[in-house]
């Protein structure tokens, strides 16, 4: 009698490029996971706020503005709505211009903030308060948003430049935007300390971060920023993911380094110096978003720009919400709360890859 | 059908490395061994000729000045493997062979995952596929690089200390696969080597650089002698070739300083 043998059957998913696949699907799901949860926060921070409305007045007011009263339309679609949508662009382009800067600098610390940008800003927002000096020929409040993203360019563009210097290495670009940090707080804090009580105060509450003035014009223009980076971002999302094997490595498939840094360094620039420009100082975002999305999806750009995107304007929203919650009745400055909230994991973040920083 | 260095000169900064190195070749089907003491100019000579290190000179591949082509156009036909694969980048060992591939050509996906599919089996790395290349010991990095140099199919492939983190084993199977590349596919490969056993066992030419200068060329046979290891390495060295096993060479003592 013939013996029979049972072969094991390798199926699709046993292969190595099976595997593969069913990480690319992993990550799509985790990302549209994401967005939806993007979504729902967007609309609980409509919902959130003063004034007694509920979520399906929200809802009715958002989808047949017709049908509700001209109050909760006002409420919803020329105040809250802004507000809400602010939070989302401005946490993705934070986050997106972090994520970025980590890849360029090779540096897991590297964010607008940790850069010198957002003090730049401060800097120029400082001199509009305190001084009324403009450096753009505008007046009004725009004399305030213009300083801060002229200031917060020329920032970026130090670092930029600096890094078109033969022979600076991605270290040396770090600890000159952590220099360029020091430099513009020093200016800020002999504005400050020359600085009526009233301008003092106006300036406190505008470098603690707030979404509150956001208006369409704002939310357009901080929009069209992310629209005209991200396609660039995509472009160049396999020589931005070989960034990451190193300098070298990446030459020799062919990137050129150096004209790639400078691209997409100054993509990022336009990116952070506008969010800051109209919302102020907003730390941790353009940190921690791109962490998370690190630990969910890798560094393959495919996955990791969306994902740093949608964790960044998440994490703005829900921060948000929470500004109009935590004490009833009381808006807290946003600023307060990312930096409360993405202390501890800078720290943890800093424990776990001390070695990877100094290496 | 090979590459000719006619003249080539680099400077790093302001300290010459390569001095007018001349006459040197390298043929398809081939494993030529670049080698010489630490500080020689190994390195930098395999990054000039990829188009990393700015260089002056004249050199061919299939007789197309080198020079000529962008780095983008150089690293089509061209690969170096730098010494250094350490990094800290959260990407599979999938995705980092796929990303060597992809920065060189768009093509169907299927085409694309097949190739690295085929690299990571003839490298023994299926099992270590969906690692993340930051958890990967150094040797393992080394075969991944490997990989990501294969899927690429360049004319010309160099690889900088591709043996020096790997066990017996992996040194072994790795040289054997990139004889039979060369043999099989035609490939024109370098290899700057310090282990000078393998290189007599494996290459079928050996380039010699020291302090910057092309010593001497040739097979091993007539560049592995005791006479020609005391001038390159300042070595007193037995030099054996059994006619059935792979040839033997033995250190025995250092004679005298090998210079800066």
């Amino acid at each position: 009698m013939k013996s029979i043998t049972i072969q094991p059957q390798t199926t699709a998913a046993d292969t190595t490029v099976g595997r593969y696949l069913a990480r690319r699907r992993r990550q799509r799901w985790l990302i549209a996971a994401t967005t939806l949860a993007t979504l729902v926060s967007l609309l609980l921070d409509i919902a959130t706020g003063p004034g007694s409305y509920s979520l399906s007045d929200v809802m009715k007011a958002l989808l047949t503005p017709s049908e509700v009263s001209r109050v909760l339309q006002v409420v919803v679609w020329d105040i809250r709505l802004p507000v809400a949508l602010m939070a989302i662009v401005v946490g993705a382009s934070l986050a997106i211009a972090g994520a970025q800067m980590q890849t360029l600098l090779n540096n897991p610390l590297a964010d607008p903030f940790t850069l010198g940008i957002s003090s730049a800003a401060s800097f120029g927002a400082a001199l509009a308060i305190v001084l009324g000096f403009g450096v753009l020929p505008v007046a009004g409040t725009l004399l305030l948003t213009g300083n801060a993203f002229v200031l917060a360019m020329l920032a970026s563009l130090m670092i930029w430049g600096l890094s078109r210097l033969r022979g600076v290495s991605v270290q040396t670009m770090v600890l000159m935007g952590i220099a360029i940090m020091f430099f513009f707080n020093a200016l800020l804090g002999m504005l400050q300390y020359v600085a009526s009580a009233e301008s003092l105060q106006q300036l406190v509450f505008w470098s603690l971060g707030s979404l509150n003035k956001a208006s369409w014009g704002k939310v357009g223009l901080a929009g069209l920023t992310l629209v005209v980076t991200i396609p660039l971002f995509v472009r160049a999302r396999w020589q931005l993911t070989a960034l990451r094997l190193g300098d070298v490595q990446a030459q020799a498939m062919g990137v050129d380094v150096g004209r790639l840094r400078l691209r997409m360094l100054l993509c990022c620039a336009l990116l952070s110096a506008t969010a800051v420009a109209f919302v102020g100082t907003i730390g941790f975002v353009g940190l921690v978003g791109p962490h998370i999305a690190r630990l969910l999806v890798g560094e393959d750009q495919r996955a990791f720009l969306p994902m740093s995107a949608l964790t960044g304007a998440l994490i703005l929203s829900l921060t948000s919400i929470l500004s109009k919650t935590l004490i009833p009745g009381i808006l807290l400055p946003i600023g307060i709360l990312t930096a409360l909230i993405g202390l501890p994991f800078f720290v943890s973040l800093i424990l776990r890859s001390r070695k990877e920083i100094w290496r | 059908m090979s590459l000719i260095i006619d003249r080539l000169s680099c400077s790093l900064g302001k300290h010459r490395v390569l001095h007018d190195l001349a006459g040197m070749k390298a043929r398809p089907g081939e494993i030529t061994a670049l080698i010489g003491p630490n500080g020689a100019g190994k390195s930098t000579l395999l990054r000039a000729i990829a188009g990393i290190e700015t260089a002056s000179g004249h050199m061919t591949l299939d007789g197309q000045a080198l020079e000529t082509l962008s780095l983008g156009q150089r690293t089509r036909k061209l690969y170096y493997l730098p010494q250094d694969t350490s990094t800290q980048a959260a990407l599979s060992v999938f995705e980092a062979v796929l990303l060597a591939r992809r920065t060189q050509v768009a093509e169907p996906a299927d085409t694309a995952l097949s190739m690295v599919e085929k690299a990571l089996k003839s490298l023994e790395l299926e099992p270590l596929a969906e690692r993340e290349l930051a958890a990967l010991s150094g040797g393992q990095r080394q075969r991944v690089a490997i990989a990501q140099a294969i899927v690429r199919r360049p004319r010309l492939l160099m690889l900088d200390e591709p043996t020096s983190a790997l066990d017996l084993h992996h040194q072994l199977q790795v040289l054997d696969y990139l004889q039979r590349l060369a043999r099989q596919e035609d490939v024109v490969i370098i290899i700057a080597i310090h282990d000078l056993n393998l290189a007599a066992r494996f290459a079928d030419h050996l380039w010699v650089v020291k302090e910057g200068q092309h010593l001497v060329s040739g097979c091993p046979g007539e560049v592995l002698t005791p006479q020609r290891l005391r001038e390159i390495y300042a070595i007193e060295a037995d030099v054996e070739w059994p006619p059935d096993s792979p040839p033997r060479i033995t250190p025995r003592s250092a004679t005298h300083r090998l210079g800066s």
